[in-house]
C-alpha cells in the first residue's frame, strides 16, 4: 500500500475526529477491505455502498476498538457484518433458501478434492470474483464466510440466523454453482 | 433311540439353499427408516413412560453440588476452578493449519485467488466519504457547529428586528408630521399644465398654488414639493429618500395626505423617471378629485413605458437544489449566476396574480380602476460541460394587465469554480430583451399614480413602445451550510429620448441551512433588493426529507407571505405561495389591502440523482 501506518497515532487521530487521520486510515485499508466488500456485493457499485457504510461505522466506533487484537481483523469484521446487514436489508428473502435446500446437504459432497487446480488453475481474480458475485446472496454469504473469511458453520449459522445444516448445504450449492459458472467460462474460452 | 438319531441326522444333514430375496428383505429392514411393529411398540412404551422424581431429590443434588461433602473435594474443586492457562499462539497456528488442511483443494484455491487482489485506491471514493462524514457530523449537531449557526441566525434576526423597529419609528414620525402640517396648511391647486416637467432644484410655476401649502410640504416624505417661500410660486422637489416601507414588488401605492399621494416605489426606469421628471405628481395630487383635469392630464399621454413591477419572483420557490433545501431564491431572473445550479435540465412554469383592494377616500373603485394583473413565466436552465462547469438558462416572462403588457426574454450563462470541496462559486451574465407597451386611453388613475414615470415619457415614448436591452451580472456562493448571492441589473444603462438612464439596481441575498435532523432542515435567509430604496425580506423555511417545504417570509415588516412546496413525483415539484398586505394607511385615505397568489411547477427533464445539485 505504500503507506506505513503507525496505527496507534492514526487511530488516536481518528478517535479525535481528525480528518487527515481518517483519510490515512481509509487509504491504508481501502484495497483490502474493498476487496472484501466486492466479494459480498453483487457489483462494484454495491460494494462501494457497503464499504462506505462500513467505514462510517469504523470511524464512529473506533474508540471501542481499544487496541485489542488485530486492527485489520476488527475492520474486516465490521466490513463483513455490514455486508451481511446490507444484503439482508436488500434481499430480505435470502434466508428462504434454508427451507427449500434442506434436503440437498449432500449435493455438494461431490468431491472437489482434485478439482481445485483443474477448475481454478487458470482463473483470474476478476473472473472468480465475477462468478462469486453472481451467486445468490445466500450462497455467496456462506461461501465467503466459510471459504475466504474462515468462519465455521456454527458461527455462520449464528451470524445468518440459519441452521448449521443450511450453512453446509448453501456452501455445497455455492461451490457447485461456482464450478458450473467456471466450467461454462472455460468452455467458452476453449471454443474461441 | 436309533430312530431318533436317524431323524436328527436327516434334519441336520439338510441345508436350505440361500435365497437372495430373503437377504434383500432383511437388508431392507435393517436399513429401513420405517420401524418394525416391534420397534414401534417398544418406542411407544418407552417413549410414553415416565420416571417420577423422588421428593427432595433435586434439593439433595443441589446441596451436593454446592457443598462438597469432604474437605478434599472442596479443595480440589477450588484449585481446579482457579486455574487458567496462558494463551499460546502456537496452539492457534496449529489449529489454524488444521483448519486450512481441512479445506478442500477447491476451497483453498478459491481462497488463494480471492485473497490475492486488492482494489486500487480511488480518490473519488474518499471524497464521497469525506462528504458523508461532514453530513454525519452535521446531523450529530456538534456543539461548535450549532454555536456558529445559532450566532449567524441571531445576527440575521437582530438585523431584521432592528430594521423593523427603525422602519416603524420612521413611519410613525412621518404620520405625525403629516398630521401637524395639515392642520396649518391648505392644499395646493395645481391647475397648470402638468406635462411641464419640473426638474430637480428647478423653480417651476406651480400655477395657482396657494401660498399656504398642505400636505405636500411633508418634509420627510420623498418627492414631495416643498414651499420655499410663502409668496413665491416656487416648488422644489425634494429628492429625499422614499419611505422605506415602499416595496419593489407588488406595486403597492401609498397615499400621503388627503389630497396627494406619491408614486409607489418602482424599480429601474420608472423610478428614475419619477425622480427626474415628476412634475406631474403634485398636479395629480392636488387635483385628484377633479376628474376633468385628470382626464386632461392622463389623456395627454398616449403611450409610455411601463414595466409594472408587481410580480413576485417567479423563480423564488421553484428552484430548490438539495443543498439549499429551503424554497429560497435561485432566481435566474435576478441572478444569472444560478443558471445550471441544479446540474439538471429543469423547466419551470409559474402563474401569478395580484389582488388589489385599495380604498381611497373620496374616490370610487371605478375612478381608481383597480386591476388584478397576472404574470406568466416559463424558463429552462441546465448545466453543461463535461464536468458541469457551465450553466445556461433562458426565460420568457409576460405581465398582463388591462391596459399594458410587458414581455421580457432573457438568456443567461454561468461558469463554476469549486473554491473547496464543498464551496462553489458561480459567476454569471445575462441579457434581457424588454418590450413594454401601454394602452394609455384606459390607463387607470391608480396606475397613473403608481407609475410616475409613465407620465413623463412624453414624445419619445409616445412614438413607439419601449423596446430595449437590459444586462445583468451576478455571483453565487453555495455551500451545504450556507449560500450567498449578489446581482447587478441594468448594467448597460439605457438612454431614452427625454428619459433618464436606467439606474443600476442590486440584489444581495444570503442564508444558512441548519440541519435539525437527518431529514429536517431549517433555512433562515435574508434578502435586500435595492432599486431606489431598499426592500428587505427575511424568512425561514423548513424542509422535510427535501420533499416538502413550508415557510414564512416577511417583507419590510409589513408584507407577510407563506409558501409551500412539495415533490409530487420523482421529477415534478409544485409550489404554492400566497402573500397578504393589510394595513390602515392613514386617517384620510382608508385602508390598503393587497395579496398575491402564485403557483408553479418545476419539472426535471434529466434526473441525475448522484449529482443533482451543488
Amino acid at each position: 500500500m505504500g503507506i506505513v501506518l503507525d496505527n496507534a497515532i492514526i487511530i488516536r487521530g481518528c478517535i479525535d475526529g481528525d480528518r487527515r487521520s481518517q483519510q490515512r486510515l481509509y487509504e491504508a485499508y481501502y484495497g483490502k477491505m474493498m476487496a472484501v466488500c466486492r466479494r459480498y456485493a453483487k457489483d462494484n457499485d454495491e460494494a462501494l455502498d457497503i464499504f462506505q457504510e462500513a467505514f462510517i461505522k469504523v470511524f464512529n466506533n473506533i474508540h471501542k476498538y481499544g487496541d485489542k487484537g488485530s486492527f485489520e481483523g476488527w475492520i474486516r469484521r465490521i466490513m463483513v457484518n455490514t455486508a451481511i446487514d446490507f444484503i439482508r436489508r436488500a434481499k430480505a428473502g435470502a434466508q428462504t433458501v434454508e427451507l427449500t435446500d434442506r434436503h440437498t446437504d449432500t449435493m455438494g459432497s461431490h468431491d472437489d478434492e482434485d478439482e481445485g487446480d483443474s477448475i481454478l488453475g487458470n482463473v483470474s481474480y476478476d473472473e472468480l470474483l465475477k462468478c462469486v458475485q453472481n451467486l445468490s446472496p445466500a450462497y455467496k454469504q456462506v461461501f465467503n464466510l466459510y471459504v475466504v473469511d474462515g468462519y465455521q458453520h456454527q458461527e455462520i449459522a449464528e451470524m445468518l440466523n440459519i441452521s448449521v445444516g443450511t450453512s453446509k448445504s448453501n456452501l455445497a450449492k455455492a461451490k457447485m454453482n461456482l464450478r458450473k459458472f467456471l466450467s461454462e467460462k472455460m468452455a467458452v474460452a476453449n471454443s474461441r | 433311540m436309533a430312530q431318533d438319531d436317524d431323524i436328527k441326522n436327516i434334519l441336520n444333514g439338510e441345508e436350505i439353499p440361500f435365497n437372495p430375496q430373503h437377504w434383500e428383505e432383511l437388508k431392507a429392514r435393517l436399513y429401513s427408516s420405517t420401524p418394525s411393529p416391534f420397534e414401534e411398540k417398544a418406542k411407544d412404551i418407552l417413549g410414553n413412560s415416565e420416571v417420577v422424581m423422588p421428593a427432595g431429590a433435586w434439593d439433595l443434588f443441589e446441596q451436593k453440588m454446592n457443598n462438597p461433602s469432604t474437605p478434599f473435594e472442596q479443595t480440589a474443586k477450588e484449585k481446579l476452578e482457579s486455574g487458567s492457562v496462558a494463551y499460546n499462539n502456537e496452539h492457534w497456528n496449529a489449529i489454524n493449519e488444521r483448519l486450512n488442511e481441512s479445506a478442500t483443494p477447491f476451497e483453498k484455491k478459491a481462497r488463494e485467488i480471492l485473497n490475492s487482489n486488492e482494489a486500487s485506491f480511488n480518490a473519488n471514493h474518499w471524497q464521497q466519504m469525506d462528504a458523508m462524514l461532514i453530513e454525519e457530523s452535521n446531523n450529530k449537531g456538534g456543539f461548535f457547529t450549532w454555536k456558529k449557526m445559532a450566532a449567524v441566525a441571531a445576527v440575521l434576526f437582530l438585523s431584521w428586528a432592528t430594521y423593523a423597529v427603525i422602519n416603524n419609528t420612521f413611519e410613525n414620525k412621518t404620520a405625525e408630521e403629516k398630521h401637524s402640517t395639515e392642520k396649518n396648511s391648505s392644499a395646493i391647486n395645481h391647475s397648470g399644465d402638468s406635462n411641464e416637467g419640473i426638474k430637480e432644484s428647478e423653480a417651476v410655476n406651480a400655477g395657482a398654488a396657494n401660498k399656504s401649502t398642505e400636505k405636500n410640504s411633508s418634509t420627510s416624505a420623498p418627492n414631495f414639493i416643498t414651499i420655499e417661500q410663502e409668496n413665491k410660486n416656487t416648488i422644489e422637489l425634494a429628492k429625499s429618500k422614499r419611505p422605506k416601507n415602499k416595496k419593489k414588488q407588488h406595486s403597492k401605492g401609498a397615499f400621503v395626505g388627503e389630497e396627494s399621494f406619491i408614486a409607489d416605489v418602482k424599480p429601474s426606469r420608472e423610478e428614475n423617471n419619477l425622480i427626474e421628471d415628476n412634475s406631474i405628481l403634485p398636479a395629480i395630487a392636488a387635483n385628484h378629485k377633479n376628474t376633468k383635469i385628470h382626464n386632461d392630464v392622463l389623456g395627454s399621454v398616449e403611450n409610455a413605458a411601463i414595466a409594472p413591477d408587481f410580480s413576485a419572483q417567479p423563480f423564488k420557490y421553484l428552484t430548490l437544489p438539495s443543498s439549499l433545501p429551503s424554497s429560497f431564491l435561485s432566481n435566474l431572473w435576478d441572478n444569472p449566476a444560478v443558471a445550471g445550479l441544479e446540474k439538471n435540465v429543469a423547466v419551470k412554469v409559474m402563474y401569478n396574480t395580484l389582488w388589489n383592494d385599495k380604498l381611497l377616500r373620496g374616490m370610487t373603485d371605478k375612478q381608481l380602476m383597480l386591476d388584478n394583473p397576472t404574470n406568466y413565466y416559463v424558463s429552462a436552465d441546465a448545466a453543461v460541460g463535461n464536468k458541469n462547469q457551465f450553466g445556461v438558462g433562458a426565460y420568457y416572462q409576460r405581465n398582463d394587465n388591462n391596459n399594458w403588457q410587458s414581455n421580457n426574454v432573457n438568456v443567461s450563462a454561468s461558469c463554476n469554480k469549486m473554491l473547496s470541496k464543498f464551496t462553489l462559486l458561480k459567476l454569471g451574465v445575462g441579457a434581457t430583451y424588454c418590450d413594454n407597451s401601454v394602452n394609455t386611453g384606459n390607463i387607470s388613475f391608480w396606475e397613473k399614480s403608481t407609475t410616475g414615470g409613465l407620465l413623463s415619457t412624453e414624445d419619445a415614448a409616445i412614438e413607439n413602445p419601449e423596446r430595449y436591452m437590459n444586462y445583468n451580472a451576478g455571483a453565487w456562493l453555495a455551500h451545504p451550510l450556507y449560500f450567498a448571492g449578489v446581482s447587478l441589473n441594468n448594467l448597460a444603462q439605457n438612454t431614452f429620448t427625454k428619459h433618464p438612464e436606467l439606474e443600476i439596481t442590486s440584489n444581495v441575498t444570503g442564508g444558512v441551512n441548519i440541519p435539525l435532523s437527518k431529514k429536517t432542515t431549517a433555512t433562515i435567509y435574508a434578502q435586500r433588493q435595492k432599486n431606489i430604496v431598499a426592500v428587505w425580506t427575511a424568512g425561514a423555511v423548513m424542509s422535510f426529507s427535501n420533499k416538502v417545504f413550508a415557510g414564512l417570509s416577511v417583507e419590510n415588516s409589513n408584507y407577510a407571505a407563506v409558501n409551500f412546496g412539495m415533490n409530487i413525483a420523482d421529477r415534478l415539484r409544485i409550489h404554492l405561495n400566497g402573500g397578504m398586505l393589510a394595513k390602515e394607511e392613514s386617517l384620510y385615505l382608508g385602508t390598503e389591502k393587497e395579496g398575491f397568489v402564485q403557483g408553479g411547477i418545476r419539472y426535471l427533464i434529466t434526473n441525475n440523482k448522484k449529482q443533482n445539485s451543488y
